[in-house]
């Protein structure tokens, strides 16, 4: 680093010049001298040097030393003594204003100009650490999570200022001593210590829940993140992150307390309309048993009876899709085949001449799913009848896999009469859209999604006939492939 | 033509089945609108029912709790579930019962129901 500024400071003018010479000489600029301590210190406030060439002995009150002390205290300058002298006790002296070498006269150029490059590097070095230090300290501090270091007993030798806050600890109790089994409710403290040691003998924890302790005894849960502190390769003590959860917590219970009570009317509206709807289907089904029942008026029981099991099927997608999101979906490897089968088998019974070509065959194809892999095709292919006027109902089911090869892509193809392009982002969201005025009654495609989705996959809905919707419709799902 | 015996809390099914297994000429011998009244009921018989059409959902035992002690009294009981509840048709099946009619079902699947368990028989 030439071009670097340098102050002398030197009382005797000789050899002052002399310094001068031979730095210029070197390539570095010499901004200015000074002769005595006092001088030093001003000139180090108005030249802002770079670096310091002190001697020792001033002419003055004080010397070399206190001005690097002062100095140092003040701008942070880099320091390197000057000196003929080289007895212990100043070199003692000298070692408390931390200079970056010490020279002793006579000395040779060589070693002077690499003493100067060192202690610039060096303090270039510690400069970019200080701020590199004052940075993660005010982050530490600015953060609303307590931040906290323990030695290798637990000992907590650091908190941040939200650590103070949150545990109402103060300044005094923190002096006087606290561990951070001490910040851990009674019941979790075993666990804790188990932990503890486990961190300091270098494993990595995260996400570790424990019922926090704070100075008055009261308690909240909390997640603690933390890692070893490693000095000179040795696990000296634990650092962590502590984010209280308490809101989390909660929000969650409302949302399971919320939950529970969707799914109890769910629960109780369907076993009571489930009731309903068969004493009122069955007495429907006898009337149309009876003999003597005038056939003109069949087709009006007929009627209401289909309506009946319509409102019962609409009963059970609701409780399928209420199960639906309050499960997990637990996934394995299965054979698409056998679901498509019987789901082709239910729809080929309905009232309509059913044809349903498929190219997909036993034991080939294999996504990650599971049993509600059948409502999926039941209600694709159900859908596809229902909407389809025409004598012979034509559906074709296509598999091919994805680009990438990690999917399946299933084509339900039909010739019904198709889906407006203002519906075919929404026809899948009964629920996100609820509050608007519902169109149609059916949940079949809500619920086909929220399958699709649990399984890794997505769904959309094509014209078969690119561009002309009367066309029919072409249903579009990517599968994960099962491995 | 069987000795029937239904138990569900919804007073208007009894009146349903009744209707519909008397009609094809079989006997309601008896009804019980829980499972501690079921249990009290096959005791106190003479002559146990060769049937029993079982709700699941009652107040107090469940039917797959009522199915299991009233095996365990008449162990030849042929029992039928009627319930909306498919998911616990497993259980139901475990338990001892024959099988399981998902409802609301139509009356001709009651029936033929019927007509297998006697040929069974």
């Amino acid at each position: 680093m030439r071009e670097a500024k340098i102050l002398i400071v030197e009382d005797e003018a000789v050899v002052a010049e002399n310094l001068a010479m031979v730095i210029t000489d070197g390539g570095y600029d010499v901004v200015g001298r000074a002769d005595s301590a006092d001088a030093a210190v001003n000139a180090a406030s108005e030249l802002n040097p770079d670096l310091i060439l002190m001697d020792i002995v001033l002419s003055g009150q004080k010397n070399g030393i206190d001005a690097s002390h002062e100095i140092k205290e003040k701008f942070d300058i880099p320091v390197i003594f000057l000196t003929a002298y080289s007895d212990l006790k100043l070199v003692d002296k000298a070692k408390s204003t931390e200079p970056y070498a010490y020279i002793v006269k006579p000395f040779q150029e060589g070693q002077l100009f690499a003493s100067i490059e060192m202690a610039l590097y060096k303090s270039q070095i510690e400069k970019k650490l200080k701020e590199s230090e004052a940075k993660f300290r005010d982050l530490t501090e600015l953060l609303p999570q307590t931040v906290f270091e323990t030695d290798e007993q637990g000992n907590l030798t650091f908190a941040n200022h939200a650590g103070f806050n949150c545990f109402n600890y103060t300044r005094d109790d923190f002096d006087e001593g606290l561990t951070v089994i001490q910040m851990i409710s009674s019941e979790d403290r075993d666990r804790a210590k188990k932990n503890i040691e486990k961190v300091i003998k270098g494993e990595h924890l995260h996400d570790i829940e424990y019922l926090m302790r704070r100075k008055d005894g009261s308690t909240f849960s909390a997640i603690i993140y933390s890692t070893p502190i490693i000095h000179e390769n040795k696990h000296v003590g634990l650092r962590g992150v502590l984010i209280d959860i308490t809101g989390r917590k909660q929000a969650e219970k409302r949302i399971k307390d919320e939950y529970r009570r969707a799914e109890f009317y769910i629960d109780l509206m369907s076993h009571d309309i489930n009731n309903a709807s068969q004493v009122a289907s069955g007495y429907l089904d006898l009337l149309l048993q009876t003999p003597e029942f005038p056939t003109k008026f069949r087709k009006h029981v007929e009627i209401a009876l289909n309506h009946v099991k319509k409102s019962a099927n609409i009963i059970s997608d609701v409780k399928t899709l209420s199960e639906l999101q309050s499960g997990e979906a637990e996934l394995a490897r299965i054979d698409i085949y056998p679901a498509l089968a019987s789901a082709v088998e239910t729809a080929i019974s309905q009232p309509a001449n059913v044809e349903i070509n498929s190219d997909i065959t036993e034991g080939r194809y294999f996504i990650h799913g599971n049993t509600m892999l059948f409502s999926i095709f039941s209600n694709l292919l159900t859908n596809a009848v229902k909407f389809d006027q025409h004598k012979i109902v034509k559906i074709d089911v296509n598999i091919s896999p994805s680009d990438d090869d990690r999917y399946w892509k299933l084509e339900v193809k039909d010739r019904g009469r198709g889906i407006g392009d203002h519906y075919k982002e929404i026809i899948f969201n009964r629920l996100e859209r609820a509050g608007e005025s519902a169109q149609g009654t059916g949940l079949g495609l809500t619920i086909v999604k929220y399958i699709v989705e649990s399984y890794g996959g997505s769904i959309k809905v094509e014209d078969r006939v690119s561009g002309d919707r009367t066309m029919g419709s072409n249903f579009v799902m990517r599968l994960p492939k099962g491995v | 033509m069987a000795a029937i015996f239904i138990v569900d809390d919804e007073p208007m099914l009894h009146e349903l089945y009744g209707d519909i297994l008397e009609m094809s000429g079989h006997d309601i011998v008896a009804n019980a609108y829980d499972g501690d009244e079921a249990v009290e009921i096959l005791k106190t018989m003479d002559e146990p029912p060769e049937i029993v059409i079982m709700d699941h959902r009652m107040p107090g035992k469940d039917g797959i709790e009522t199915t299991k002690e009233l095996l365990a009294i008449h162990p030849n009981l042929k029992i039928v579930f009627a319930s909306a509840d498919k998911a616990v048709k497993d259980d139901a099946l475990a338990a001892g019962a024959r099988d399981f009619l998902s409802k609301p079902f139509p009356v001709s699947d009651l029936l033929l129901e019927i007509e297998e368990l006697i040929e069974a028989m």
